[in-house]
């Protein structure tokens, strides 16, 4: 967007007369809200802002945003979205999907925005579980995820939607989860961002997945588990009490104590969202030996898809009238005179 | 579902699947006309020529923008594939039908209904940007007027039989007989690219005394307000298509009429004398019939869809 005017709204001016509809006690709910109390601390006009979701229970989110709104098809609303960036490259276009519409029947789609990098801001709620249509494993479910549609535990190794991101040229790769106090911050980040802004947001699906992603985003006594990631900040975690390092040897990551606060002391790295290595590392990193990267991962701009759209047609076009007459006598034409052919 | 205009362009193939992907047929049909989930009628139009193809493509325009529907283009492989002489048209002499956008609330009180109907059925078209027009679309059910979701058992009643109402009552033009007259022995009804080879059998087979009319329909659907009445004035009608039968389902089942087929789905276009041998076949006793002389079609026997002289 070129530099947009800022609107004075509150959260009330986000909010729809529709009844909202999710399970009692969805992450959902929490995700709304922090987007309903972010738009206002943006500035951001209703009537140029534009909400696409594709299917699923994230998609319904449109429904509840007082702002333009577009509930599309399954996996389909990365194309959609890019069609209207492309149509008024003035909106601000946020994109809301899940680990089905974004990774499964719309990977495809998924990559290509990312690819093209269109202006927008990309959330993908992670609940791994097709929550929907009642409990089938998705494609982040963990290995051995029981569900109706693997009775058995399934076997296949889960998509990584951040690593998937990066993979597929994002210039923008955040993550938060539904009851963080830092995700307006995180969507703020990717506000700013231009260019294709993705972000994974942990979402508990407290029916058919409850639970999942406790050890990192309990409500209350997980934070010993994050790392917050902060450009130009140590990375530490646990209170400070620990942090990450780069063995220069194995070129891995590694988990190190801080003694004292002496992170230098430590080789604690220093988080650079610039760093495209780093990030790399970062999506991949195994929860468990590690904790969860939360916060920024990785921004670094390049011009948008739709701005050098622009740029390209106003450099084709200028000094030039659109002149359908002229276009349409281009090529092979000729003229047939009343009296016939005229003599070779 | 949204209500939003969208011209589809398909150029058809012989089918199904990757079928033959270099050669044409027009088994696509159905799939035009029929193929949604859901009762989700749509305009379809065929392009019979090159040429024809520039002015269908328009009023594929103005019907999706004057309706808010999407609208489907049908070509096919030999039409994509031939050129010809084309009298350029002057722009300013097509009828415009500039988009309308909604810019002010349209219900009362300030109210902002987007699906509330005009005279013609078709719904508001509102730009995102728009101040005050906020609305939410998608492919869940509406309300009537306010396009809220909605389940209830008479909205989706009401809002089926108005989707269908609206494409039912697209204005089309009325079929004209391309050669011959209302009223005979034998219609020869087709649409699409065959215009050319039916064009040139009907002919010759006029000239050797048969009774034979061509009809050429552009508006599958919805089809022309005086089709049924002008097939119904002959006494027979032979529908020829490169697919199975598409279209003369399509008209038994609109106007109860016998409509006979005469498919062909080798990839190759008709013949002239394939054609002239089948309406031949339908007028026992005149010179040049099925009983007399028979054309026996060729591999150098090409249509000619400019239908000139032979």
């Amino acid at each position: 967007m070129n530099a947009p005017v800022k609107i004075e709204t509150t959260l009330k001016d986000w909010e729809t007369d529709q009844e909202v509809r999710w399970c009692p006690g969805c992450g959902d709910y929490a995700i709304l809200k922090a987007v309903q109390r972010t738009l206002p601390q943006l500035g951001c006009d209703p009537a140029k802002t534009v909400f696409i979701s594709g299917i699923g229970c994230s998609s319904r989110f449109p429904y509840y945003i007082e702002s333009y709104g577009f509930h599309t098809i399954h996996g389909r609303a990365p194309a959609v979205a890019t069609g209207v960036k492309l149509a008024n490259p003035e909106l601000d276009v946020w994109l809301v999907t899940g680990d089905g519409d974004g990774l499964s029947i719309g990977g495809n789609h998924m990559m290509h925005v990312l690819r093209r990098n269109v202006n927008m801001q990309i959330m993908l709620f992670n609940n791994e579980i097709y929550g929907l249509t009642k409990g089938q494993y998705s494609p982040t479910s963990r290995i051995g995820t029981t569900s109706p549609s693997t009775p058995g535990g399934s076997i296949d190794r889960p998509a990584q939607p951040c690593a998937f991101a990066l993979g597929a040229g994002a210039r923008f790769v955040a993550r938060g989860f539904d009851v963080s106090k830092n995700l307006p911050d995180v969507l703020k980040a990717a506000h700013a961002h231009q260019g294709a802004a993705f972000i994974e947001i942990f979402q508990n699906c407290i029916v058919y997945n409850k639970d999942v992603f406790n050890d990192f985003a309990a409500p209350k006594g997980a934070e010993d588990n994050q790392l917050w990631l902060e450009d130009g900040q140590p990375m530490l975690f646990a209170g400070g009490t620990k942090g990450i390092t780069l063995n220069h040897e194995s070129l891995r990551l590694e988990v190190v104590d801080v003694l004292d606060g002496d992170w230098q002391a430590a080789k604690v790295i220093v988080h650079n969202v610039t760093n495209r290595s780093i990030a790399h590392m970062l999506v991949e990193l195994p929860f468990g030996p590690f904790p969860m990267a939360l916060g920024v991962l990785y921004d670094d701009p390049r011009p948008s898809f739709e701005a050098e759209v622009v740029a390209e047609n106003r450099r084709l076009s200028e000094g030039k009238e659109p002149n359908l007459a002229a276009l349409l006598a281009k090529g092979q034409t000729w003229k047939v005179e009343p009296e016939g052919h005229p003599a070779e | 579902m949204t209500e939003l205009p969208l011209v589809i362009v398909n150029s058809q193939r012989g089918g199904p699947s990757t079928g033959l992907p270099t050669k044409t047929e027009q088994s696509d049909l159905y799939q035009a006309v029929y193929g949604r989930n859901g009762d989700a009628p749509m305009p379809v139009i065929a392009a019979r020529s090159p040429t024809d193809s520039f002015e269908c493509a328009i009023e594929a325009c103005r019907i999706a923008v004057q309706y808010m529907t999407p609208v489907m283009l049908l070509t096919d492989g030999y039409i994509a594939n031939a050129s010809e002489p084309w009298k350029v048209p002057d722009p300013e002499h097509f009828e415009r039908f500039p988009a309308q956008f909604l810019t002010e609330p349209n219900g009362p009180d300030g109210q902002l209904l987007p699906f509330k109907r005009n005279e013609l059925g078709g719904r508001p078209w509102i730009k995102p940007g728009t101040p005050g027009l906020m609305h939410r679309i998608g492919g869940i059910e509406k309300q009537v007027d306010t396009g809220h979701i909605d389940y209830s058992p008479a909205n989706h009643q009401a809002m089926t039989d108005a989707r269908m109402n609206k494409i039912a009552g697209i204005r089309v033009s009325d079929q004209q007989v391309s050669v011959g007259q209302k009223g005979g022995k034998l219609a020869v009804v087709g649409w699409g690219s065959t215009y050319g080879p039916i064009h040139q059998a009907v002919r010759r087979a006029r000239r050797k005394g048969m009774d034979v009319s061509h009809i050429h329909v552009r508006h599958i659907w919805p089809m022309p307000a005086n089709l049924g009445e002008l097939l119904k004035s002959y006494h027979q009608v032979l529908v020829p298509e490169m697919n199975t039968g598409q279209f003369k389902t399509v008209l038994r089942d609109q106007f109860l009429i016998d409509a006979k087929p005469l498919n062909k789905t080798s990839g190759q276009p008709f013949t002239i004398g394939e054609l002239e041998a089948a309406i031949a076949s339908f007028f026992d006793g005149i010179p040049g019939d099925a009983g007399g002389e028979v054309i026996e079609p060729t591999d150098q026997q090409l249509p000619n869809p400019m239908g000139a002289e032979q």
